[in-house]
């Protein structure tokens, strides 16, 4: 698989959706796969670690998905990293914004391991 | 503003699966757009591509690729014709650019509209309208979520949006007064969203007020879609609104003039009955019924209400038909077991035959009940309507009151949701009046200033139990009582226990408060709670404790079609008795009986006396026995007293459908409904009430000839 060398972070605040999200990606191996369990603690993270691609979700207390999408566009360093946003059915209306801050794509729960890998077959460049 | 509409023309090239690019298309689209210096029409070809783009973004769009091509054509004429006057898009069929000309110009608001508006396409105008009160009702529940807590941002949101969306689809249905008042109290909420607007009480009372105008509005538009005429138009109240708010928004104190204001608040219109709610009701009834998979999407997320979405996987059916359809399986299920219950079927000793009517008898069942269920909604939405209720009650009587939920996904009989509604009503404002007291007066008896109702529902078993309870000041069994006897409810020598002395309180008539407030006491009481609980075949109980509040918890059954009977003998004939009439059934002994002088016949059970009701007698047939130690006496509790109804025997218990017995024999004393049972036998559901009435009536009959 072409992820072998990639490094991917996944940031929800919720340990299931954490695990499942991992296990899809695992199964896609990738070779390193990070966990934040919100906005800040990605940040932090990312400040020690370059990650290939964030897999986010949206929804989650001190920093949400979208403010994390902005801290990251805004970063010179991080500015192009794959960011694919995780986002609930009843939330919509959430992914414009998300794409106006320049999300590299979106999801929508619940979603199957395919649509995430298509989706990140989609916004991981091939290398 | 060139280079802009340049890079646009160039992004669009990227394609649709480019989600950045689209974003970038955004961003440019929302630049232009507070840009001054476009006109009319270029901010609309802005809006239509920001369409366009949302619909593939959100994969809502039916065929990308078509729109794809719109977005181009826009963007490039865009770009062309930015300099000069720049004519319409070439169209691709859609009427959203000729429709958004006419509101382009009114929502201006400075053009006198015309005095009624002609209704374009009622079908869709119907479905806003359903659409539109859902809305309403979530910014109610949102309003009152800020309200206690004005720094929520998420609750503004939740408030905005709706506005938002109903802004929209007026301006394009054209209805002006809607969308301009939508539009004014959309602009008061951002300025609130954006932080620059501290929401406060008045804030909260002016969005409520904006509720309650538009409510007004849309059932104007209803009556003239139902009548078929243009609507009549509101413009002067809107305009008087919209200054209000405006006012409102720049800061200056506006006195409170919620009253001044046409559209009822929701207290007035619980009580004052207009021939047109009525209509509405009736109205709603019938329309449809939004079946349970859209239970989910209402009970998910309990603190977004907003964010509720119909999912798409749901289907809105006529309530008739949906009716219709629990009818026939009713016969299906009846039919199945005459059949089955046939005995030259029955004398069949084959095994694949058993099988396979055990199996069919399965199928039966499981379609009755999802038969049954589509007809079950949340009661949520009753439960929500409540809240704004207790609010405004709260507000104009000067008590705290804090209102509590528990179940409201709890799910009830479609049938059932608007005649619960009046009771529930009546039961809250009766808490709040009568129960709770005044904050100084709880503070003196050393409980928390603000008092707490709580209102729950919970499905037991085959019933449905409403919960309403208060921690007020309690009933009092004494005050009750002398009222009563004043009132000539009863007579002071009636020995009565405590239960029955509170339900006193549901006599018609019967109010112990002596001021008569604007809350409650409108000399309609609680009768009408009492009245409806029967209507829905339901039950009351009340617990209380002095100072210590009230509980009153009522019973229905779960639908309207089945009940849970007891099928009763007498001679040939067999009847249903409701179960839930019952109280018992016993045998009594031989010394049990007795006859009083102007009494009748009476049964001595456990020190009551009970007077004793022959069925045999009140339906002229002849029985097996005679004698009540022979028989089975079932005791009934009708109107707070017992009595005692003379049967041969049981004969078993069962759910049985409840079939009308037609319009020509719909008003007979004693008997509420037919039911055919398993065996195929026809019999009448008896009715205790009617029953009882029917033996007074003989009996006063008997008393008055001798």
């Amino acid at each position: 698989m072409a992820y072998k060398d990639l490094t991917a972070l996944v940031v929800d605040d919720f340990s299931t959706m954490r695990r499942i999200v991992k296990n899809i990606l695992r199964d896609l191996e990738f070779k390193t796969i990070l966990e934040a369990e919100d906005g800040s603690a990605a940040v932090n993270l990312l400040k020690a670690q370059k990650v290939d691609v964030i897999v986010s979700d949206w929804n989650m207390p001190k920093m949400t998905g979208l403010e994390l999408l902005k801290y990251v566009r805004a970063d010179s360093e991080l500015k192009d990293t794959p960011f694919l946003m995780i986002t609930a059915e009843s939330q919509k209306e959430n992914v414009v914004e998300a794409v106006k801050a320049r999300v590299s794509n979106y999801i929508v729960k619940p979603f199957t391991a395919a649509t995430l890998g298509e989706k990140l077959a989609k916004i991981i460049p091939d290398s | 503003m060139q280079e802009i509409l340049d890079k646009l023309a160039n992004g669009v090239i990227g394609g649709h699966e480019d989600l950045m690019g689209m974003g970038e298309c955004l961003n440019m689209l929302d630049k232009l757009e507070v840009d001054g210096s476009l006109h009319d029409h270029h901010l609309q070809s802005i809006g239509q591509l920001k369409k366009l783009f949302n619909r593939i973004i959100l994969e809502e769009s039916e065929d990308r690729d078509s729109d794809w091509q719109e977005i181009r054509q826009i963007a490039t004429a865009l770009n062309e014709g930015s300099c000069d006057g720049w004519t319409a898009v070439p169209s691709s069929g859609e009427a959203v650019e000729e429709s958004d000309e006419d509101w382009g110009n009114m929502s201006e608001g400075e053009l006198a509209g015309p005095a009624a508006i002609e209704i374009l396409d009622p079908e869709l105008v119907g479905d806003f309208l359903q659409e539109g009160r859902d809305h309403l009702s979530s910014i109610e529940m949102n309003l009152l979520a800020l309200e206690s807590n004005p720094e929520d941002m998420e609750a503004i949101s939740a408030i905005f949006r709706p506005f938002h969306s109903i802004k929209g689809v007026s301006g394009f249905l054209n209805l002006q007064d809607v969308h301009k008042l939508t539009h004014h109290a959309e602009n008061l909420l951002d300025e609130a969203r954006s932080g620059k607007l501290q929401i406060t009480e008045q804030i909260v009372d002016v969005v409520l007020e904006a509720v309650d105008i538009l409510k007004k509005l849309l059932n104007d538009v209803q009556k003239a879609l139902q009548e078929n005429v243009p609507v009549q138009t509101s413009a002067d109240i809107v305009k008087a609104f919209c200054e209000r708010l405006e006012e409102v928004q720049r800061g200056e104190p506006v006195s409170y003039q919620r009253e001044a204001i046409p559209g009822r608040s929701i207290v007035e219109e619980a009580t004052g009955v207009e021939p047109e709610k009525a209509d509405m009701a009736v109205d709603e009834a019938k329309e449809v019924v939004q079946c349970t998979r859209q239970a989910p999407a209402i009970t998910g997320d309990p603190e977004r209400p907003s964010r509720m979405r119909e999912s798409a996987t749901s289907v809105r059916i006529d309530t008739q038909k949906l009716d219709n359809l629990v009818d026939m399986v009713g016969e299906l299920v009846i039919a199945q077991s005459m059949v089955l219950q046939n005995p030259e079927l029955q004398g069949i000793k084959n095994q694949k035959l058993q099988k396979d009517s055990i199996q069919l008898r399965r199928i039966t069942n499981e379609m009755q009940r999802i038969a049954m269920s589509m007809r079950m909604v949340p009661i949520k939405s009753t439960f929500q309507k409540v809240t704004r209720l207790v609010r405004d009650l709260s507000r104009k009587s000067g008590k705290e009151v804090f209102l509590e939920m528990r179940g409201e996904e709890t799910e009830i009989d479609r049938n059932m949701v608007e005649e619960i509604y009046d009771p529930l009503v009546h039961m809250i404002r009766n808490s709040v009046d009568h129960g709770i007291e005044m904050p100084e007066e709880r503070e003196a008896a050393g409980k928390n200033r603000q008092g707490r109702i709580l209102i729950g529902a919970e499905q037991k078993g085959g019933n449905i139990v409403i919960d309403i309870k208060d921690d007020g000041r309690g009933l009092d069994a004494d005050t009750i009582l002398k009222t009563a006897v004043k009132r000539g409810v009863v007579s002071a020598e009636e020995q009565l226990d405590e239960k029955t002395i509170y339900e006193l309180i549901f006599h018609p008539g019967f109010s112990t408060k002596e001021v008569i407030t604007e809350v409650s006491g409108r000399g309609v009481g609680m009768d009408v709670v009492k009245k409806c609980v029967e209507h829905l075949r339901g039950k009351m109980e009340i617990f209380t404790a002095a100072g210590k509040g009230t509980h009153f918890q009522f019973k229905f059954p779960l639908t309207m079609a089945i009940i849970d009977g007891m099928i009763i003998r007498v001679g040939e004939e067999r009847y249903v008795v409701p179960t839930i009439a019952l109280q018992e059934s016993l045998r009594p002994s031989e010394e049990a009986y007795m006859t009083v002088q102007g009494k009748g016949e009476l049964i001595k059970v456990r020190d009551n006396l009970m007077p004793l009701i022959r069925l045999h007698q009140i339906f002229d047939v002849e029985p097996k026995c005679r004698d009540p130690w022979e028989g089975l006496l079932l005791v009934v509790n009708e109107d707070s007293r017992f009595y005692c109804l003379l049967a041969d025997e049981i004969v078993g218990r069962q759910e049985v459908v409840i079939k009308s017995l037609g319009s020509s024999l719909n008003r007979i004393l004693g008997v509420s409904g037919g039911s055919i049972l398993g065996d195929g036998r026809v019999t009448l559901i008896l009715d205790v009430k009617g029953i009882v009435t029917r033996y007074r009536e003989i009996r006063s009959g008997a008393n008055g000839s001798a």
